[in-house]
């Protein structure tokens, strides 16, 4: 149970590639923080840096008020679950439990309860004896849970805990995850390149890109009010369609050309400041339809593809302006190559500056 | 199936080329010495004249000198070896260690410098090093005899060790230390995973120490005299006893034979498996 606060960390290694770049993050006591991105963008250095498995380059970690930049791994009161779990493979799994535990001199009595509990916790009670080259990988994983469970740290850091098990082991995983947290009560900080992972389980997430916060916010804020276009593009599947559009001034109202296409924009859009210039449109594929809808842009395309997942078809147009995909009904029956018109509920779009990436505020509409 | 064959010939061969000498080591050790040069030649020892071992061991009619004899310089050899082992390990696994995990610098100049010493041959330091044993008052000690052993023995078992310590993953480590374990605590956490290379320096120690001649012909000339050197002082002025030679021989091969059987069962593949997801 602790605050962890990063301020204007960085970290340069020493072939000068600069992993992390002045990012700070404030994250509350008991919270669930996802840091989520693509590979390489830098989430697993920032949770090494908490560990401290890291040296910090400049800037600073708080753990629970207290500076920890200089602090031993062993110090800091954390307990992390690696991605490939990192067990002793040498020790029963009663033992990799009852490691920490050991060397921190906790009298036997203690140590059996903590393991014995977080054992039936997990349901790995009948594998206690094992070592761990007998277990599976989801009973592997369980084990690594524990192993951070019985130390009742400060902060609980997971590097893509769930990313080796199988898919369905991994569904299920993720709410044990989010039950685990509501049940120890504890900060968790959990890195995923997985959206749907940081979505279905984070209180808050931070999306990071190329060692940068591009935004720190609930999941429903992040998918409803992504800040750039890198967090519009990542947080959701299909991803959300962007559109490149050039604002016009016709006849005294503001419209799109997307493509040759003309986007006709609600009533109530302010665009004035941008006439002239050239904005990225985005719309989650929820807000696109086919057919001609009453009040919506309509646009012409041509059928690419159709997915088709059971429960929903995703529809992909080639337009003028762009792909566009569409979530549709499950019995939509287009073939490629099919000419169809869309329609576009452009009152739910997002705009994004084409110099700077960044979200125009306000977005299509005044109402904000 | 013809394959098959054609291996087990194979391996067949290979076993008669090792085992072969140790045969005839144990062959000559049995036989009188007027059996030794009978013609046509004896093959089988017999019929078999154990009184080369007696007089070994000091048993009926035996030579008590020689007992005593043979009995220290075999005890002067399993110390030294087992102390030259014990200081090797003692070296080779902090050091192998750092080699592997820590970055310091000239890491990649030190390592290299260690490995080059392997190639200067004994001879080439063997005065300079007399010199130095002289001037130190260590001759015919086994300090002396354990730290050359030790110091010729301890570059490989370094490599060894880095290596070994190199195929353990980061993150067994890693863990530990967020258990709470220091570095040296986290090293000696996963020194169970690099048994196979501490094993192997331990076994590739004993057994050249044990093995050898011209150091301890130098260095140790009375008191701390070993096996190998005593057995050649079996040579006499006018004749050469080969029944007593052979029998010390075969004596002397049972503690590395010892050490090879004991440790062969701790080689086992597949400690590693489970720590990782792969």
């Amino acid at each position: 149970m602790a605050k962890v606060i990063l301020d204007h960390v960085s970290k340069v290694y020493e072939n000068r590639v600069e992993a992390v770049a002045d990012l700070s993050l404030e994250i509350e006591d008991k919270e669930f923080v996802v840091l989520v991105g693509p590979s390489g963008c830098g989430k697993s250095t920032i949770l090494r840096m908490i560990a401290g498995l890291e040296e910090v380059t400049s800037g600073d970690i708080y753990i629970d008020g207290k500076r920890v930049n200089e602090d031993e791994p062993g110090e800091r009161d954390i307990a992390m679950v690696f991605q490939n779990y990192a067990l002793y493979p040498h020790m029963t799994v009663f033992d990799n439990m009852a490691f920490g535990l050991k060397l921190r001199r906790k009298p036997r009595e203690e140590i059996m309860e903590k393991v014995m509990n977080a054992a039936r916790i997990l349901g790995i009670e009948d594998l206690l004896r094992r070592k761990p080259g007998q277990l599976s990988g989801g009973e592997r994983q369980r084990v690594a849970l524990g192993r951070a469970m019985v130390r009742d740290p400060k902060v609980f850091l997971m590097d893509e805990p769930l990313s080796n098990l199988d898919s369905q082991l991994r569904i299920q995983m993720r709410s044990e995850m989010a039950k685990l947290h509501r049940r120890i009560d504890t900060t968790f900080i959990y890195v995923t390149h997985d959206q749907t992972e940081a979505m279905t389980m984070g209180t808050r997430i931070a999306v990071i890109k190329g060692g940068r916060l591009s935004q720190f916010d609930s999941p429903q804020k992040i998918y409803d009010a992504p800040r750039d276009l890198f967090v519009a593009g990542f947080i959701g599947t299909p991803q959300m369609n962007l559109i490149t559009a050039s604002v016009l001034e016709i006849d005294g109202r503001v419209a799109l050309k997307a493509g040759g296409d003309l986007l006709r924009l609600p009533d109530n859009a302010f665009l004035k400041q941008y006439v002239g210039k050239t904005v990225i449109l985005g719309l989650r594929p929820e807000d696109a339809y086919y057919g001609e809808e009453e009040s919506m842009a309509v646009c012409a395309g041509e059928v690419d593809l159709v997915e088709r997942l059971g429960s929903e078809s995703h529809l992909y147009v080639n337009t003028p302006g762009g792909r566009i995909g569409i979530k549709a009904k499950p019995q939509v029956d287009f073939v490629g190559g099919e000419k169809v018109i869309i329609s576009l509920d452009l009152d739910k779009a997002h705009l994004f500056d084409a110099d700077t990436g960044q979200s125009i505020p306000g977005g299509i509409s005044l109402e904000q | 199936m013809r394959r098959r064959y054609g291996r087990l010939i194979f391996i067949m061969l290979i076993v008669l080329w090792s085992l072969f000498p140790i045969y005839w080591g144990l062959r000559t050790s049995l036989l009188t010495n007027n059996d030794l040069l009978a013609k046509p030649l004896k093959y089988l020892p017999l019929p078999v004249w154990p009184d080369n071992y007696r007089l070994l061991f000091g048993l009926n009619n035996g030579d008590v000198l020689l007992r005593s004899q043979f009995y220290h310089a075999f005890i002067n050899s399993v110390i030294s070896c087992s102390l030259a082992s014990l200081l090797v390990i003692i070296i080779s696994v902090p050091a192998g260690y750092a080699f592997s995990r820590m970055n310091f610098p000239g890491k990649k100049v030190i390592f290299w410098l260690v490995l080059a010493t392997m190639a200067i041959p004994a001879y080439a330091v063997l005065i300079p090093l007399y010199k130095l044993i002289i001037a130190m008052g260590l001759l015919d000690t086994q300090t002396c005899i354990t730290l050359i052993y030790a110091s010729a023995f301890a570059p490989l078992a370094v490599w060894l060790m880095r290596n070994a310590f190199d195929t353990i993953p980061i993150e067994v480590e890693e863990a530990a230390l967020i258990d709470g374990c220091t570095r040296p605590g986290a090293m000696l956490t996963i020194l169970p995973l690099a048994m196979p290379g501490l094993i192997a320096v331990v076994a590739i120690t004993f057994l050249s120490s044990w093995s050898q001649f011209v150091i301890p012909l130098v260095f140790s000339p009375i008191k701390t005299l070993p096996l190998t050197v005593l057995i050649a002082q079996f040579v006499g002025k006018s004749s050469i006893n080969y029944g007593l030679m052979a029998a010390a021989g075969m004596i002397a091969i049972i503690p590395p034979a010892v050490v090879v059987l004991a440790f062969n069962r701790f080689l086992v593949s597949g400690l590693m498996t489970g720590a990782l997801k792969r």
